[in-house]
């Protein structure tokens, strides 16, 4: 289907074989959490999805980015593949004990729900280890 | 309203970059709006620029130069009408393909005030190799640069002189016309370049 400029068409076949998965939760456990520890969280967890992404068959990883927000703390972090590469960046003061996640995924090679597979298993091991509950997740794409 | 594109490969630094240039042009007091794409529906860049208290607005939904083009012309047309920014930042998905996105702008402008500037094309020195060689990747890549006013040579204070030669090399055989502008948004260098090149008004749309 050809399409003219600024119609909506099909996709770019420059972007065929990269797939992308979103997933939005609510991270929680009893007591309250401390700053260093949910900036830790994010770092695993950049770790996990990645580790578990690669071991699925990845081709190449795009990014997995993931924002945290509790109460008025919120983190930001990013990575490209490579345990180096993670970054994690902090705004605003102590959380609460309730953590919500959304994290964005662009992978090379792998389908969508495979993506969404290896996300969420990288995202229980890390909650696990953190004691963290993971309420019902919201898968988007 | 002058329309810049921050374009380049996934995870190349265009969040970061947009950040600090949208935070300088404010500071003299040009009015930026920064429209952000990102490939799955929750949008991550845009929840990290708004909370810095920046205009945002998302397109989500696909690709803005493809999929969802449509979304891209109307929220231009929107801009214009109710905001008219002096420059407006793109973020589009680091898939896209610039050209694309240059050619709506310019069906744009036949019924709103835009104008063209720069599209500013990151590449990520520290993936000099991944993005030459592997094979899906470099087909992307090579677009992108090709399509460029400006390819910036992302993460230099992490990259050696080696994957920095080579990038220019790379960089330059695919696109000689582009200036090439070394950028390390953690050290500040290249960012008074870039936004000199944010203010250059490009040929008439």
């Amino acid at each position: 289907m050809n399409r003219g400029p600024g119609e909506d068409g099909p996709v770019s076949p420059l972007h065929q074989r990269f797939e992308s998965c979103a997933v939005v939760a609510a991270l929680e456990r009893g007591g309250p959490l401390d700053l260093e520890e949910i900036k830790k969280f994010a770092r695993d967890l950049m770790a996990a999805v990645t580790e578990k992404v690669k071991a699925t068959g990845a081709l190449d990883i795009g990014h997995i980015k993931a924002v945290l927000e509790s109460g008025q703390c919120f983190i930001y972090a990013n990575t490209v593949g490579e345990p180096k590469d993670i970054t994690v960046e902090m705004n605003g003061e102590a959380p609460s004990g309730k953590v919500s996640l959304t994290l964005n995924a662009v992978v090379l090679g792998l389908e969508a729900k495979v993506i969404h597979a290896a996300v969420y298993q990288g995202m229980e091991m890390t909650a696990d280890r953190y004691r963290l509950e993971i309420g019902k997740p919201q898968e988007l794409k | 309203m002058k329309l810049v594109q921050v374009a380049g490969y996934l995870g190349s630094g265009k969040t970061s970059l947009i950040l600090d240039l949208v935070r300088t042009l404010s500071a003299t007091g040009t009015k930026v709006a920064i429209l952000v794409n990102d490939v799955g529906e929750v949008p991550v860049d845009g929840k990290v620029l708004s909370l810095s208290g920046m205009t945002v607005k998302d397109i989500g939904g696909g690709c803005v130069c493809c999929q969802v083009a449509g979304s891209l012309l109307k929220t231009l047309e929107i801009l214009g009408r109710e905001q008219k920014p002096d420059i407006v930042i793109v973020e589009p998905t680091g898939i896209a393909v610039p050209e694309s996105i240059r050619e709506t702008v310019r069906l744009a402008a036949r019924r709103t005030a835009v104008t063209l500037g720069p599209v500013i094309v990151l590449f990520d020195t520290t993936r000099v190799e991944k993005l030459i060689n592997f094979d899906t990747i470099n087909r992307l890549v090579a677009r992108q640069v090709r399509d460029a006013d400006v390819v910036a040579l992302s993460k230099v204070d992490a990259s050696g002189e080696e994957e920095i030669s080579r990038s220019i090399e790379e960089v330059t055989r695919l696109n000689p016309k582009a200036e090439i502008v070394r950028l390390s948004v953690k050290s500040g260098e290249g960012l008074e370049e870039l936004m000199r090149q944010t203010k250059r008004e490009m040929a008439p749309v």
